[in-house]
């Protein structure tokens, strides 16, 4: 089966993400568009780096890219061979340099304005910027050259000259590129000239915007016009009075606004949520999926002294490019709240509950399990890993029960539905897909059914992942009330903890490894970054327990076992594995995702040609 | 004075009325229009060719050929500009033309857009030429009235219409592809080339640009043949060239010149000399971007494209700047600079920054604060700055301040605060000297 990730709509902001074709349309002629096409080979990231500026790893420009005729390049002598049409940057990457930039960005179009990625060409006697220049058969280029070097030198040195000294009480420090740059070809000669003063600290909403820092690249007034639609961003003024500013210092309303402060290079454009947290320095990064949507756009998880401080979004070509929503993002937040968390299981005696360690919980659950002797059923949860739900479907199997489903409520039946034409899905869950895949339970929710089972006693026991009784509803209610025995797995505390039996604390995703499959049907996984909240555990590492007590086989060592397992059990997993996983992603069997959506029928030229009248 | 009237006649004989349509007919206007249409667009264009006619705002491009360049029977339309944003300090020839032959513009124009299919037309008016722009609108509205314009001009099948824009005050819109973008109403901020316009320009459709004084110059080609036109001038440079010559002078003003006109005649008999009292400093033959000459350099140069790149400087936009000894090289500096750090759009790094930088220090020096390293810095910032943008302003303030450090040293060393070492400030000067156009 095929999925399209949805058509183009008109965003809630009154933005739309333009396609290559339509891009073409309204930028200067000649300007390159990285391709969206998946590169041919992706650097291997680096997840002991704490904080990793943007790689800049280019695509080959979408215009008159071959990708069948290689040609070959020399760079500092390090020969390369590149397809047809690819830019001299992108050869450069390939052959292991990756050229100082300021204004390049894989995903944006290139204006080659920052002048930092001159090189010299064999022949030519001006310096090219390697950015927006095609490499040609056997071009010889050299960026190792006093010439090239006294060149970015300059350019550095020209951005310092209007720069604030604020370092100190900047909020970049760690991940400015300017920093980096200053320390690897700066004078340290700092010079008495008089600079030119703009606005500092204009709080836009989301951001706070210094337009002192900004060296001008113009990469957010191309995501403003590129990516998010809202054109939120413009450069005023000509000179070195040029300024960046919103029209009239309007808040940016949009729902990618935090984009804006990762793809800034400098500390000109910081995030509220974030600035003055931490240093970046002290966080340290774990490679993620966020589980917000059923986009599961690839991020990074931060933490210091095992809090998280942000979400930061990871390149992945089949998903979010270089981006992710705001709302996204912001749910790191919920992730470092732990005022609710079950701190450990428990057990209803007496009428209440009274902590248990685990090896009584699992010992509890499995005989009573065996006394309901398969009169059991469970409602699972999207929010679920694939080995969480894999894990649950081997201990019905191993109690005997089987009724399974996950859709207690309707948020599954947005899982594709794209919101605003660029990332945000109207199912505010992580694994509907793989629900869907493991738990195949037929094209409509049978939670009813089996609440209803439960209520008339049909069906004695009952275990809920993650459910409120709230979203149960009154068939949750009279099920409820009438199950013998009630089993509850979640992160959580909820109104259900109030009729559970037995409770079972699990991690949330930055506590612990796994894969979710997104809407589309691509596996993605996630790596764990903070230790798991008090004596909680995976659920799959919960479920596998029980069922090893109930006789069945014994519990994987890992989630990768499990996925493992999973794959063989599950024909659309079949031969994926975490490793082939990797980090980033796969397809289910037969499951594909067209890059990007159809371009809508309304193309929106910028450019018209006048009509004489 | 020597100079063919090829260019300046009409406006001469006839002042006061030579901008008006009848007058320009009079004197055989708008017959080579209609010898154009008589005429296969190819056949135009290898006239032009022929007559070895090159560009007159500033690169001095081969006109023909940049014709020749537009892709014959193109899906999208051909566009044709005028570039009439003359804002090169120095510089006030296309405004002479527009306020006394806006018809000569106009059928050049006509011409041209003949040449290379084009059915509508532009003229990018500087924004601060109101008594041209007036003129120009006026000459347009008797061409319509006549029916030179519209559907079916002169009664053929090739419907034009023409276009007027005026700019904001910007001198980048100017730039070829500044002033595409602002005419696709944008911010004037210069492209990346190639593409260049003839491929893809205005509206991404094959676009020729060429100056006002270059149009002006086409109908007189047309109607007297290419051979007759290159019989005037040089080998390499052909024809006649429009001078805009200021400074303290006898007889300031626009000259038109035969190409290779010898450059000390001009000043001495055609300009009247200098003025009672002043000595000549210098001259900036073409337009402030270009480097200034000495007078030891003056004599003997020939004011044509080779004449004067052989002196290290450049006709450009045929701004005729006469420098007097009266004032000092860092003043003329620190002019310039001023123009260039307000005009950078402010697009590439080392222009938007360096232009300011050599201002700030330049005014430094002028305040009598300034030391030996700054004008290293100078020198150093020029350096960074040419040939490293996407457009050629920031040479245009590279080369100049490079120029003036290089032949006016003692100018600087005067008012500087603190010895400065000649003997190293000429080998700073020398090291970088090699950004300054280079004798072909
Ligand atoms: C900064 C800059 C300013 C320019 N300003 C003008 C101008 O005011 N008028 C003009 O005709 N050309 C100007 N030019 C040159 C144009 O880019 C272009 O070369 C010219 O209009 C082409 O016409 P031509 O071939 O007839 O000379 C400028 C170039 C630069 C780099
Ligand atoms: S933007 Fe970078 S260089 Fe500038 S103050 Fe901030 S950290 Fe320092
Ligand atoms: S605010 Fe940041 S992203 Fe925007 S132009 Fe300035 S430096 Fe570039
Ligand atoms: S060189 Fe200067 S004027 Fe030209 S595009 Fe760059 S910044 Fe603009
Ligand atoms: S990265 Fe190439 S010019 Fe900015």
């Amino acid at each position: 089966m095929r999925r399209n990730v949805g058509t183009e709509k008109d965003t809630a902001y009154g933005g739309r993400r333009r396609s290559p074709a339509e891009l073409a349309t309204i930028l200067p002629p000649g300007t390159l568009i990285p391709d969206l096409r998946e590169p041919e080979e992706l650097p291997a990231e680096r997840a002991d780096v704490p904080v990793v500026l943007e790689p800049g790893l280019a695509k080959s420009p979408t215009q008159e890219v071959d990708r069948g005729q290689l040609l070959t390049v020399t760079i500092d002598g390090v020969e390369v061979r590149v397809p047809k049409g690819a830019t001299i940057f992108q050869a450069a990457e390939r052959a292991g340099y990756t050229p100082p930039h300021f204004c390049f960005h894989r995903d944006l179009s290139i204006p080659a304005n920052c002048r930092m990625c001159l090189c010299e060409v064999k022949d030519q006697g001006k310096l090219q910027t390697s950015c927006s220049t095609a490499v040609a058969d056997g071009m010889i280029v050299a960026f190792d050259t006093p010439r090239v070097k006294e060149a970015v030198q300059g350019v550095v040195e020209f951005v310092f000259k209007n720069h604030p000294l604020d370092c100190p009480v900047c909020d970049q420090v760690g991940e400015c590129y300017l920093q980096k740059y200053y320390m690897e070809v700066g004078r340290y000669d700092p010079l008495p000239i008089e600079r030119v003063h703009k606005d500092k600290v204009k709080d836009l909403g989301p951001i706070t915007l210094d337009a002192e820092r900004c060296v001008l690249c113009s990469r957010c007034v191309r995501f403003g016009e590129e990516i998010a639609g809202t054109s939120d961003f413009m450069i005023a003024n000509r000179s070195d009075h040029s300024e960046i500013m919103t029209f009239d210092d309007r808040p940016i309303d949009s729902a990618y606004a935090l984009n804006y402060t990762d793809i800034c290079p400098v500390g000109a454009l910081t995030s509220n949520d974030f600035r003055f947290r931490k240093r970046v320095y002290y966080l340290k990064s774990a490679k993620s999926v966020c589980p917000e949507c059923s986009t599961g756009c690839n991020i990074y998880s931060e933490q210091s002294e095992d809090t998280v401080y942000r979400y930061r979004p990871r390149y992945n070509d089949q998903v979010n490019d270089s981006w992710m929503c705001d709302p996204g993002r912001l749910s790191h937040a919920r992730v470092a709240d732990t005022s609710d968390r079950i701190v450990e299981p428990l057990i209803r005696r007496n009428g209440g509950l009274t902590p248990i360690d685990w090896e009584g919980a699992t010992a509890e659950a499995a005989s009573r399990l065996t006394e309901l002797a398969g009169s059991v059923a469970a409602i699972a949860h999207p929010r679920m890993s694939n080995e969480d739900l894999w894990e649950l479907v081997r201990l019905l199997k191993a109690a005997g029960g089987s009724a399974v489903d996950f859709r207690a409520d309707d948020s599954w039946r947005g899982v594709d539905d794209l919101t605003d034409g660029i990332l945000i899905r109207r199912d505010p869950n992580p694994n509907t897909r793989g629900a869907l895949q493991i738990l195949s339970p037929g094209p409509d929710s049978r939670v009813g059914e089996i609440l209803g089972a439960v209520a008339g006693g049909g069906v004695r026991g009952l275990v809920v992942c993650g459910w409120d009784v709230e979203t149960l509803g009154d068939a949750g209610a009279r099920a409820l009330a009438a199950a013998e025995w009630v089993l509850f797995l979640g992160p959580r505390r909820n109104s259900l903890l109030e009729r559970a039996d037995l409770v079972l604390p699990t991690c949330v995703h930055v506590e612990r490894d796994g894969t979710f499959t997104n809407h589309a049907g691509r596996v993605q996984r996630f790596w764990p970054n903070v230790p798991p909240y008090e004596a909680s555990r995976p659920a799959w590492a919960a479920l596998a327990a029980i069922t090893a007590a109930l006789g069945g086989d014994a519990a994987p060592a890992s989630a990768g076992v499990s996925f493992r397992h999973l794959a063989a059990g599950v024909p659309v997993f079949a031969g994926l594995t975490h490793e082939t996983v990797g980090d980033q992603g796969a397809w289910l069997a037969g499951w594909e995702r067209d890059r990007m959506p159809a371009v809508g029928a309304d193309p929106m030229p910028g450019v018209r040609a006048p009509i004489i009248v | 004075m020597s100079a063919p009237q090829i260019l300046m006649q009409r406006g001469l004989d006839r002042p006061g009325e030579s901008h008006r349509l009848e007058a320009y007919e009079a004197v055989g206007g708008y017959r080579a229009i209609r010898k154009a249409l008589s005429m296969s667009s190819e056949a135009i264009v290898e006239e032009v060719k022929k007559s070895g006619l090159r560009g007159r705002g500033g690169a001095g491009f081969p006109t023909g050929t940049k014709w020749s360049f537009i892709p014959r029977g193109s899906e999208s339309p051909t566009y044709l500009i005028c570039n009439s944003d003359e804002s090169e300090p120095g510089t006030f020839k296309d405004r002479w033309l527009l306020e006394n032959d806006p018809h000569a513009v106009l059928e050049g124009m006509m011409i041209a857009a003949v040449a290379i299919d084009c059915h509508l037309m532009f003229n990018y008016f500087r924004g601060e030429f109101s008594y041209p722009l007036a003129r120009w609108r006026a000459a347009v509205d008797e061409a319509y009235a006549k029916g030179y314009l519209g559907k079916g001009i002169f009664g053929s099948d090739h419907d034009l219409e023409v276009v007027t824009h005026y700019g904001a005050g910007a001198y980048i819109a100017g730039e070829e592809t500044g002033m595409i973008e602002s005419l696709e109403g944008k911010k004037a901020q210069p492209r990346n080339k190639p593409p260049f316009p003839a491929v893809e320009g205005l509206f991404r459709s094959p676009t020729v640009i060429n100056n006002t004084e270059t149009l002006a110059t086409v109908p007189w080609i047309v109607e007297h043949g290419a051979d007759a036109y290159a019989q005037y001038g040089t080998e390499k440079s052909r024809g006649t060239k429009l001078w805009s010559c200021s400074g303290p002078i006898a007889r300031p003003g626009v000259y038109e010149l035969e190409m290779g006109y010898d450059l000390m005649q001009f000043l001495e008999d055609d300009l009247g000399g200098m003025l009672d009292g002043v000595g000549l400093k210098g001259i900036i033959p073409g337009g402030s971007s270009v480097p200034v000459l000495t007078p030891d350099e003056c004599r003997g140069a020939k004011l044509d494209y080779e004449g004067l790149r052989e002196r290290g400087s450049l006709v450009g936009s045929g701004g005729f700047i006469v420098i007097g000894d009266n004032v000092s090289a860092v003043d003329c500096l620190l002019n310039l600079a001023h123009f260039y750090a307000h005009e950078s759009c402010g697009q590439c790094t080392p222009c938007r920054e360096g232009c300011g930088w050599i201002e700030q220090l330049v005014d430094k020096i002028l305040l009598g604060r300034g030391t030996e390293a700054d004008l290293a810095m100078i020198l150093r910032i020029s350096d960074l700055m040419a040939g490293k943008t996407i457009c050629a302003l920031a040479d245009a303030m590279a080369w100049p301040a490079v120029a003036f450090i290089k032949k006016y040293p003692d100018d600087f060393a005067a008012l500087c605060a603190g010895p400065v070492d000649m003997d190293a400030l000429a080998a700073e000067v020398g090291k970088r000297d090699h950004i300054l156009p280079r004798a072909s």
